[in-house]
């Protein structure tokens, strides 16, 4: 999903001049387990799982979402979505511009929106029982 | 050698996005009739390091179902190919099938054809033996980082790591 979305025609340029893409098949690619074990340490998720490091290894900003620290995974819900513009923005530096980064969180709403189930309506609450008050 | 890996590291970067750019793998292909896409099935072999498998099913079969159905050959062909399926004697005429019946021909990333099978020699077991071979060498993940790391020093870059599976 998020391999399709890069590479959309609006997308793929600004993320190519941004960031130096790299896939890791963890069940395929020798040492991609261990790697993806080694970046994502004690965090949970499942995959996809991604992280944004410098050109020195050091992690920028994961797809753990914070606060509360859930992978957004493939970003399809809002929440998803705005962590996922949340973390190329923060590691975007000066290569990106705030309107490009407008371009790609607006092209993540199209792509995911028709993704995104429809919420559940809260269950309705229970009306009280007449004659259950204090009397 | 470490000249070679290194170019090769480079071209396993920088290639598939651009290849996916080029081949306008988009929401709206998605939407599209579900056409096969040769050029959307070489991307992604280049993204993930497969072989591409074109399988070309005789009028009134489904060889890459049977293909699917065998279990000693469905998770590998997952986890080492990508699937494009044709149907009939056009699309058996368009790929040069002069054999009898449905058939499989595997092809590498850039489209190059590395051999062509019967359906007889892709049956119950033989289908692995007969794969096998032509499954890419892994590549190691350590390496992927090393060589992005130069890459993202020399553009100023950071870098973008998706971990996920074939399934």
């Amino acid at each position: 999903m998020l391999e399709e979305f890069l590479g959309q025609p609006a997308v793929a340029p600004i993320y190519n001049k941004g960031w130096v893409d790299v896939m890791v098949d963890v069940d395929r690619d020798t040492n991609g387990k261990a790697m993806n074990a080694r970046l994502k340490g004690k965090r949970g998720g499942g995959l996809p799982w991604s992280v944004i490091l410098d050109a020195d290894g050091k992690e920028i900003v994961s797809s753990n979402a914070e606060p509360k620290g859930g992978n957004i995974g493939g970003p399809v819900t809002v929440e998803e979505c705005a962590w996922f513009v949340e973390m190329l923005m923060r590691s975007s530096g000066d290569r990106i511009t705030e309107g490009e980064l407008k371009v790609v969180a607006a092209a993540l709403e199209e792509y995911a929106k028709p993704r995104r189930r429809p919420r559940r309506p809260p269950p309705p609450k229970k009306a009280k029982k007449s004659g259950s008050g204090s009397r | 050698m470490v000249v070679l890996e290194t170019a090769m590291n480079k071209t396993l970067l920088l290639l598939p996005l651009s290849l996916l750019l080029v081949t306008g793998v988009t929401a709206q292909a998605k939407k599209a009739a579900p056409v096969p896409n040769l050029s959307k099935a070489q991307a992604r072999a280049v993204m993930h390091n497969k072989r591409v498998l074109v399988v070309l099913s005789a009028e009134g079969e489904d060889f890459a179902r049977t293909l699917k159905s065998n279990r000693s050959v469905s998770r590998k062909l997952l986890y080492e190919f990508e699937t494009v399926a044709f149907t009939g004697p056009k699309a058996m005429k368009k790929w040069g099938w002069q054999k009898d019946g449905s058939g499989a021909i595997v092809l590498d990333a850039s489209g190059k054809e590395r051999a062509r099978f019967a359906a007889s020699d892709l049956s119950a077991d033989a289908a692995l033996a007969a794969l096998e071979p032509h499954f890419c060498k892994p590549v190691d993940a350590d390496k992927k980082l090393a060589a992005a790391m130069v890459e993202a020093k020399k553009t100023g870059r950071n870098i973008f790591i998706r971990f996920d599976a074939p399934w």
